[in-house]
């Protein structure tokens, strides 16, 4: 039984960020470094090859988050430090402490079975270096540290699954999404049909028959589910059932190519979950992002060519 | 549905003499689009720039991390054979690169197999495209980032997975045609009303295989070499804030689709004004013929 290993997020910037928190450092922060909350999205409908991208666009910083459609939301907080040194100090294992411990109490409380959107969050540490138009960041993807392994290897869902199931699936999870965003959630099987529910009737559902854990897996690997699972599993790890110990997970993946809907890249995998104390204390938090370089280190975007005034005025002649 | 939606806003189209849409016909275009092909999606953008004659919630199209697996340059050469020109003119034309065949899918996943197989070949082209930049002046020394690399504090972690070396195990043993994470350029696209050429206007925004923003030259190595230099404009975009924006100019896109609706019409067919979109995404593939955004509906020519 091996270890289920989980495809990372990987952060997508594009320059409407980079040029709001330039604005807001200026006009609105000052020299005030405290946590600013943060919206970010991500999609489970990348073209193949695509990296579980986790984005933030010019509309991270609303107040209210504006999720393009069929996107899922994640929780962030930025940390935008004043000066490098203070990058470079910044005391990166008690920040993701905080970020674990954060997400453990929402899973103790309850709170992430009713909105298991809280289990999805980000930390983004920042120097703007205003002058040279340089950016420094460093992104944490927050997870509690629990291990699970893979009992079955993962099938796509139409080698599972009859036609007439996949096509109830789709239709039962049309309807849910009407309400409901579809990031976490749970289906059962009955003949042909495949029901989704809520994740909140997890406890209910798997007393009396087997439930299939969904989430909408922004992964586009066959053999490997996304990031998105991970404290999805250490919320079920905490609900004490024996018969969730060994439970079918299924990555659900939706995309449309050429006009054409698809969801039959989806895979399904059964792993085992050792309990988890809700009692006990937090697990590890682990997840800041690694750099281009594979390292776990901060990256550096410089945008002195598209946002300097000065250079910009050349480049246009 | 959507045809009902459309049927009254057609009255004043001079869309069939013209070519031109009003924004009521962009916005129904636009519906059609995320309508078959829901990568593209809606986007409201900056409060300050919204445009009164569209809809709130529906000022522009959107699809972001299109991947882009190949560079233009290094196809044109073997492209042309599959060419067909739409439209002549003194420019050169319009192209429609895949009118023939698929081969460039083909092609496109061929390059994607030598890209995994050979990482250190991607990242030196990436290299050489730097070097065309003559203007690299800007860069006063970045701080050196490896020295903010952490070691032993922040430990390693087993769960999680190292997506380079499943390219790697999966291109080893070539199972079922998974072809693990690749590093590629993605592009986010967007198509705006442009209110003065009355036409969709599409603008582009690039990222290199590690995510940062790609300069415009690096760019013009993806745009077909016919239109690079000539076709692609530096401009701001109307509802977003931030830098100037990669786009394609738009002066020619009505005389295009007046073409097109002429040729479809003499082959007895009749283009409605919702398959706009459609056929506009289809032609500008002739400028950006390895951005692999989706767009298709069966329709012939």
């Amino acid at each position: 039984m091996a270890l289920l290993q989980y495809a990372p997020f990987s952060s997508a910037l594009d320059a409407g960020f980079w040029h709001t928190l330039s604005q807001n450092k200026l006009n609105v922060y000052g020299l005030d470094d405290t946590e600013v909350p943060l919206h970010g999205f991500y999609y489970n409908g990348n073209a193949d090859g695509i990296p579980c991208s986790l984005n933030l666009d010019y509309n991270a910083f609303n107040e209210q988050a504006t999720i393009p459609p069929k996107n899922f939301p994640a929780h962030g907080s930025l940390f935008n430090t004043n000066t490098i040194d203070a990058f470079r100090d910044s005391d990166k294992k008690k920040l993701l402490e905080t970020a674990g411990n954060k997400i453990w109490a929402d899973i103790i409380s309850g709170k992430a079975l009713d909105d298991p959107s809280l289990l999805t969050r980000f930390h983004l540490l920042t120097f703007a270096d205003l002058k040279k138009y340089h950016f420094y960041y460093w992104f944490a993807f927050p997870a509690l540290s629990h291990d699970v392994t893979m009992v079955k290897e993962p099938v796509t869902i139409d080698e599972r699954f009859t036609e007439q199931q996949i096509a109830s699936f789709q239709s039962s999870l049309d309807t849910y999404s009407q309400t409901t965003s579809p990031n976490f959630f749970i289906a059962t099987e009955q003949g042909n049909t495949l029901e989704v529910h809520t994740l909140a009737s997890i406890k209910e559902l798997a007393s009396k028959q087997k439930v299939i854990l969904c989430f909408a897996d922004p992964c586009t690997l066959k053999s490997h589910p996304g990031w998105p699972l991970r404290n999805l599993l250490a919320l079920i790890a905490t609900l004490g059932l024996d018969t969730l110990t060994e439970l079918d997970v299924m990555s659900y993946r939706d995309k449309v190519k050429d006009g054409k809907r698809s969801i039959s890249h989806s895979i399904i995998f059964t792993v085992n979950i050792p309990h988890l104390d809700s009692s006990a204390v937090c697990p590890k938090c682990v997840g800041w992002e690694k750099n281009e370089r594979q390292k776990l280190g901060p990256r550096i975007v410089n945008l002195s060519s598209s946002m300097d005034a000065t250079r910009l005025a050349e480049s246009s002649v | 549905g959507v045809a009902e939606y459309l049927t009254p806003v057609l009255k004043e189209s001079k869309f069939r003499e013209t070519g031109v849409i009003t924004p009521e016909e962009f916005v129904a275009a636009g519906e059609n689009i995320v309508h078959h092909c829901p990568t593209w999606q809606w986007a409201s953008g900056d409060e300050s720039k919204i445009k009164p004659y569209l809809p709130k919630d529906k000022q522009f199209l959107i699809t972001r991390n299109v991947p882009c697996y190949k560079r233009v340059k290094a196809l044109d050469n073997q492209k042309e054979e599959y060419e067909k020109v739409i439209e002549e003119d003194e420019d050169g034309g319009w192209v429609d690169t895949h009118h023939y065949a698929e081969p460039s899918v083909t092609q496109a996943q061929e390059g994607v197999a030598e890209m995994t197989l050979d990482s250190k070949g991607a990242s030196s082209r990436v290299a050489d495209d730097d070097n065309d930049d003559d203007d690299d002046d800007d860069d006063e020394e970045a701080e050196d980032m490896e020295a903010f690399e952490e070691s032993g504090m922040l430990e390693e972690d087993n769960a999680t997975l190292d997506t380079k070396k499943v390219t790697k195990e999966d291109s080893d043993t070539a199972v079922g045609g998974d072809t693990g994470v690749l590093a590629t350029r993605t592009y986010d696209l967007n198509i705006t009303y442009d209110k003065y050429y009355q036409t969709p206007r599409l603008w582009l925004y690039g990222y290199d295989e590690n995510r940062k923003p790609l300069t415009v030259d690096q760019m013009y190595a993806d745009f077909s070499q016919d239109h690079a230099k000539k076709t692609v404009t530096m401009e701001h975009h109307p509802h977003l804030p931030g830098p100037p924006m990669a786009s394609v100019h738009p002066c020619k896109h009505a005389d295009v689709m007046k073409k097109i609706i002429e040729t479809v019409a003499e082959g007895g067919g009749e283009l409605r004004v919702h398959m706009y979109l459609m056929i506009f995404l289809k032609f500008v593939q002739a400028i950006i013929p390895t951005i692999e955004y989706d767009y298709t509906q069966h329709f012939t020519m």
